[in-house]
């Protein structure tokens, strides 16, 4: 028992291994960036055109140029309200399109992970669809937890407390989720059996899961502090430096989605690779 | 076992895509979504399109130009002037141009900003008017039509010492004066950069939130 709670590849390897398995698969996420950037400019082309027709024209242009001005967002607001509310079932219902659109992927990325060979698109597509059912449950399920601690502790803490304890809980939460969902497409059993093996997977080997959240959450925290950075030292008023900001902004977007699926890869991997070895074990005291 | 095998996954993908297909049936022809649909696809197809369309028909190239269509580029001063003290919508901006008027017996200049408006009611009509003079101070002037009849164009002009930088119709709309006085052409300052500016950065916050979104997954 004392071996088989003991596991063959840590949390360091196991994002090793799936930083490999995402770089190999790197069209799989250049997809998933072309559709955010897909979804993204039908959020924003309605906005441009009507900050063209706002500001093209007018000296608060230069204002805005070098800062932000709140008399003028407040007038904007309130000339184009009905421009904002007319919008705002768009943006709901693209919103809920792209969040089925990254449950469909996720299946995809964490099947590809399981694989040492470059998975192709068709492939990732069929596996998205094969597993879209238990990681949409798997994800409603989440949500439901989230929205009933929200309701739980909303009236009965402190601001402080409430943000901090909400901090934790939706972290823990999410981390046992994302190892449902590994164990969800990674594993081969029954629905609830495998939500019942990834839970314990999660809670048996705390050290390696949460080293696996925490070392992704770190690449995606130092990817944040870089653009910050960025964009305290960018000038951004003059041409050059709006193209600079563009560029560095998508660049940014593509390091954290890079970092989203070495998430994937890094579950899968730790998860994949134990669950293997816990099974040889169990073989070998079998015979 | 911990791996499917290609014929176990190749089963489940076709029951997977039946059942969906029968549920996805189901669910378009029942009675709500039938009502609801046409007006989900007008609704999500009109404003993004056609502000694309907007968007590259006007071209997002060139930082000076001439306005040949003033009819649209004025058209928002028609809204605007509903919120001015005022309180009613009687005329709409067509046009502002900007000359000068030069004493040859003195040399000296005067330099007249040009307003053209269309009447739309039959009201008596003040348009407040603020020009920004290059010495930095600025000018309030107003200007009533008194004729109680007639709806149709009016064309009033204010009279400066100095050339003014900008006319103002509202508090952050000023048609800037590019005019160098060699002809009597409109010119107005396009800014660019800014709209490009904003846009990207919405744009990127649209990116970002929707990573978070997905963030749940």
């Amino acid at each position: 028992m004392r071996r088989s709670s003991r596991l063959n590849t840590g949390a360091l390897n196991a994002l090793k291994t799936g930083i490999e398995r995402s770089i190999r698969n790197w069209r799989l996420w250049i997809a998933v960036y072309v559709f955010n950037l897909a979804f993204a400019a039908i959020l924003t082309l309605p906005f441009a055109e009507i900050l063209a027709r706002d500001i093209s024209r007018s000296l608060v242009g230069r204002e805005l140029l070098t800062g932000f001005n709140y008399r003028w967002f407040v007038d904007f607001v309130t000339i184009n309200g009905e421009f904002f509310r007319n919008l705002l079932p768009q943006i709901i219902f693209l919103f809920a399109a792209y969040l089925i659109m990254e449950i469909f992927f996720a299946g995809g990325f964490y099947s590809s992970s399981c694989g040492k060979a470059e998975m192709k698109f068709g492939d990732f597509l069929a596996k998205g669809s094969i597993y879209f059912f238990p990681i949409f449950v798997v994800t409603a399920i989440e949500c439901a937890v989230l929205f009933l601690l929200y309701l739980t502790f909303r009236y009965q803490l402190s601001v402080t407390t409430y943000q901090l304890s909400a901090m934790v809980l939706f972290v823990v939460t999410n981390l046992l989720s994302d190892f449902v969902r590994a164990a969800v497409v990674v594993d081969d059993d029954r629905f609830w059996r495998k939500v019942k093996r990834g839970l314990n997977f999660t809670v048996k080997h705390p050290i390696s899961t949460v080293g696996v959240y925490l070392c992704c959450l770190s690449i995606s925290s130092l990817t944040v502090a870089l653009y910050l950075a960025f964009h305290s030292i960018n000038d951004s008023t003059t041409a050059a430096g709006v193209l600079a900001e563009i560029i560095v902004a998508q660049i940014f977007i593509l390091l954290r989605i890079f970092s989203k699926v070495i998430f994937y890869a890094g579950e899968a991997v730790l998860y994949k690779e134990n669950q293997i070895e816990v099974i040889k074990v169990k073989l070998e005291m079998l015979e | 076992m911990i791996q499917f095998s290609g014929r176990q996954s190749g089963v489940r993908f076709q029951r997977f895509a039946a059942s969906w297909y029968r549920s996805f049936n189901r669910f378009v022809n029942s009675s709500i979504c039938r009502s609801i649909i046409p007006f989900v696809i007008l609704s999500f197809s009109a404003t993004p399109f056609a502000a694309f369309d907007d968007t590259i028909s006007k071209g997002f190239v060139g930082t000076l130009r001439s306005i040949e269509n003033i009819d649209s580029l004025f058209q928002r001063y028609v809204y605007q002037q509903e919120d001015s003290a005022h309180g009613r919508v009687d005329f709409a901006v067509k046009s502002i141009s900007f000359y000068k008027e030069t004493d040859l017996g003195t040399g000296s200049s005067s330099y007249f900003t040009e307003v053209t408006v269309a009447r739309t009611g039959e009201t008596k009509a003040t348009l407040d008017l603020r020009l920004g003079l290059d010495d930095g101070t600025a000018v309030d002037t107003s200007w009533t039509d008194s004729s109680e009849t007639a709806t149709g164009q009016r064309t009033f002009e204010f009279k400066t010492d100095s050339p003014p930088e900008y006319a103002q119709l509202d508090p952050w709309n000023k048609i800037q004066n590019d005019d160098d006085y060699s002809d009597n052409s409109l010119t107005v300052n396009e800014f660019l950069l800014p709209v490009v500016k904003w846009a990207g950065r919405i744009f990127n916050f649209f990116q970002n939130v929707l990573l978070c979104a997905g963030a749940l997954v």
